[in-house]
């Protein structure tokens, strides 16, 4: 996949790129961060292991999701074959854009009364 | 209860870095030292919060994982093309062993096929051209109607017949794999060797 300035072109994204993205959205962080991360924001729902986690980040390195960091936060403490990542401008708004969809889905599902015990009226706020 | 640990953060380690041999060259080169390390932290963790009988799952899920995407990582586009290439020597393969099973008495047309199978592929595919005239030869022996195959394997003239193959399968393959370089623009350009 080569580098796209259109964001709309990776959408939708599969729950672990975008996972991983919400991960990084914040700092950056080394696979294990990333995959400890991913588990908690998704109330361990998603638990990543290494090969899915690697072959998402090796596919969003090739789209421009993603970049590796050249900074360390802490050398003196950390292995020097870690590698950090971190989200690019592309990354972060192709997350708003994949957010955006995401709450559309919920509004219409909301819409549906799918999902009984929320009011409707959440379903249509900002991010 | 530490010392049994460390010996199975050892093993586990040692037998997940075999593991990711599975993966393609190309992807091990890259993330293989990266994965090891997340997998030691996971299973350093798994240990701390649920010692050593967490171990089993913790497996299962790594196993599942490795499976997934091993198979994920092979199945390319690229490797999907390269199995059509290989799809079609298999056709020239058993079209060598029918030649060859109704004409006893004759070598000569199972040759033409080695050699003209050899030459196409050879020609779709440059790389490694040999390995055309080997999956086309090896057809002879190994394919075959169930009721004649253990014959067949078992005839050493069926495999004096691949031996002599090899000389037409080679010249047809690398004759197409010289003919597609020549044609190829110098930056698509794959040599025999695969360099």
């Amino acid at each position: 996949m080569a580098k796209t300035a259109d964001p709309h072109s990776l959408l939708p994204l599969t729950p672990p790129v975008f996972q991983i993205l919400l991960a990084l959205s914040d700092q950056e962080r080394h696979g294990y961060a990333i995959m400890r991360e991913v588990a908690s924001q998704t109330e361990g729902q998603l638990n990543l292991g290494p090969g899915t986690l690697y072959g998402c980040i090796k596919r969003m390195l090739r789209a421009g999701l993603v970049e590796e960091s050249e900074e360390r936060p802490d050398p003196q403490l950390d292995d020097e074959r870690r590698r950090y990542y971190r989200m690019t401008d592309l990354g972060r708004r192709v997350t708003h854009l994949e957010a955006r969809r995401l709450e559309a889905a919920v509004a219409a599902a909301r819409a549906k009364k799918l999902l009984p015990g929320i009011k409707p009226s959440f379903a249509v706020g900002r991010l | 209860m530490e010392f049994s640990k460390n010996v199975l953060l050892r093993i586990s380690c040692g037998i997940y870095r075999g593991l990711l041999r599975l993966y393609p060259q190309e992807f091990r080169a890259r993330y293989a030292k990266e994965m090891e390390l997340t997998f030691r932290d996971h299973l350093q963790d798994t240990l701390v919060k649920n010692g050593i009988w967490g171990v089993p799952k913790f497996w299962l899920n790594v196993a599942g994982d490795l499976m997934a995407s091993v198979l994920r990582e092979r199945f390319t586009l690229k490797n999907a093309i390269g199995m059509i290439y290989v799809a079609v020597a298999m056709v020239f393969s058993i079209a060598a062993q029918y030649v060859d099973r109704h004409n006893v008495s004759e070598v000569y047309p199972t040759l033409m096929v080695a050699l003209v199978g050899s030459f196409v592929v050879g020609i779709l595919q440059p790389r490694w051209p040999w390995r055309w005239a080997i999956i086309i030869g090896l057809g002879v022996p190994f394919f075959g109607p169930p009721g004649v195959l253990p014959a067949r394997l078992a005839s050493p003239g069926r495999w004096a017949m691949l031996a002599v193959m090899m000389v037409p399968g080679l010249i047809g393959a690398y004759t197409g794999s010289l003919l597609r370089q020549a044609f190829d623009s110098p930056e698509n350009r794959k040599t025999p060797a695969g360099r």
